[in-house]
């Protein structure tokens, strides 16, 4: 069982056709959250947009680490992003945001 | 590390663009092993398509969709495509059809097709399944009526967790908007009501179990009826 107050961070990558901004991804995420959970489900989350490379496409998001499943689960429900075709997906998960870069770079070497 | 798996991919077996960035996308979410809806008329010894993906470092085990309309067939299908693929599946739009598939140990994996609300997986179908039963993502996120086909995906998972059948996450995508991350589509099923471990093993060592035991049955020599073959030596004696 986690830890009511331990966290999770999530590196999410976004497949677009065109270049979408950080604000229509924490829409987009959250939209998909509270689709799936409800407000309720979606304040218990505590989901929060870190950041967002407009050139990857990729964006780290943290919540609440017991519903690390259920925000993949949203994110993977994604198909449209500002009203055009998208797909969204985790691509790696750490605890801390520092093993999750350290993730990124070894995955990059 | 866990090794995973997606068995259900249709791209255009022409466009090398398209699969080209699926393979890509597909290195990047760490999936070893592929499943390409091949059709007969275009199964061969070499498919520039399978090159690519391979070339990206991805498994390819050839897979055919049966999707028969009656008994005769699907057994019509199996007898002749069996020993020429490494996985298949069975399309189940007709009860009659549903009924064979599930108890024939030729098949594979099964999966009930989204519109086809008066046929889905329940009571002596999930009791009497030996095949995998498939959730492809693509199926149930596209097109309208998500709650409908989430209260179903709910609804077959409850089936499957109460008789102990074999469960599998796919994809069925044709394009890179249409692939997800393996371990996203176990965390639907997990949030969907399968336990966590059985939903990890639905997106690797089963599909992954299922590649194996076929690789070793289309293998040359065939042993007799009840021989199961473990393991091959180096030079295939």
């Amino acid at each position: 069982m986690a830890n009511s107050h331990s966290q999770r961070y999530l590196l999410i990558r976004f497949f677009t056709k065109d270049p979408i901004s950080a604000e229509t991804v924490k829409q987009t995420v959250f939209r998909s959250v509270e689709d799936m959970l409800g407000k309720l489900g979606s304040a218990q989350m505590k989901a929060r947009l870190i950041a967002f490379e407009q050139t990857t496409g990729r964006a780290v998001f943290r919540c609440d680490a017991g519903s690390a499943e259920k925000l993949r689960a949203a994110v993977a429900l994604i198909t449209h992003a500002n009203g055009k075709p998208a797909a969204a997906m985790v691509t790696r998960s750490s605890g801390t945001i520092k093993s999750l870069k350290l993730g990124i770079q070894r995955h990059r070497k | 590390m866990r090794a995973y798996a997606d068995l259900h991919l249709c791209p255009p077996l022409d466009d090398a663009a398209n699969a080209g960035s699926m393979a890509n996308l597909l290195s990047e979410l760490e999936t070893r092993t592929v499943g390409l809806v091949v059709p007969p008329e275009r199964m061969g010894p070499s498919l520039a398509i399978v090159d690519l993906f391979k070339s990206s470092g991805i498994d390819v085990a050839t897979r055919l969709d049966l999707k028969p309309r009656s008994r005769e067939e699907l057994l019509k299908g199996l007898r002749r495509f069996r020993n020429r693929y490494e996985v298949i599946a069975v399309e189940c739009t007709v009860p009659v059809v549903s009924r064979v598939a599930v108890r024939d140990r030729r098949v594979d994996i099964v999966y009930f097709p989204k519109h086809q609300s008066r046929n889905i997986f329940w009571g002596n179908l999930a009791k009497s399944c030996r095949a995998a039963l498939e959730f492809n993502m693509s199926e149930m996120i596209s097109g309208p009526g998500l709650e409908t086909a989430l209260h179903r995906v709910r609804r077959e998972i409850e089936a499957a967790a109460e008789t102990s059948a074999t469960v599998v996450g796919s994809t069925k995508a044709s394009n890179p908007l249409e692939l997800r991350s393996a371990r996203d589509i176990a965390a639907i099923l997990h949030v969907f009501g399968l336990p966590f471990d059985a939903a990890l093993r639905a997106v690797s060592s089963i599909p992954l179990a299922i590649v194996t035991k076929n690789r070793l049955r289309i293998g040359k020599p065939r042993p007799e009826e009840g021989v199961r073959i473990l393991r091959r030596s180096e030079d295939g004696e």
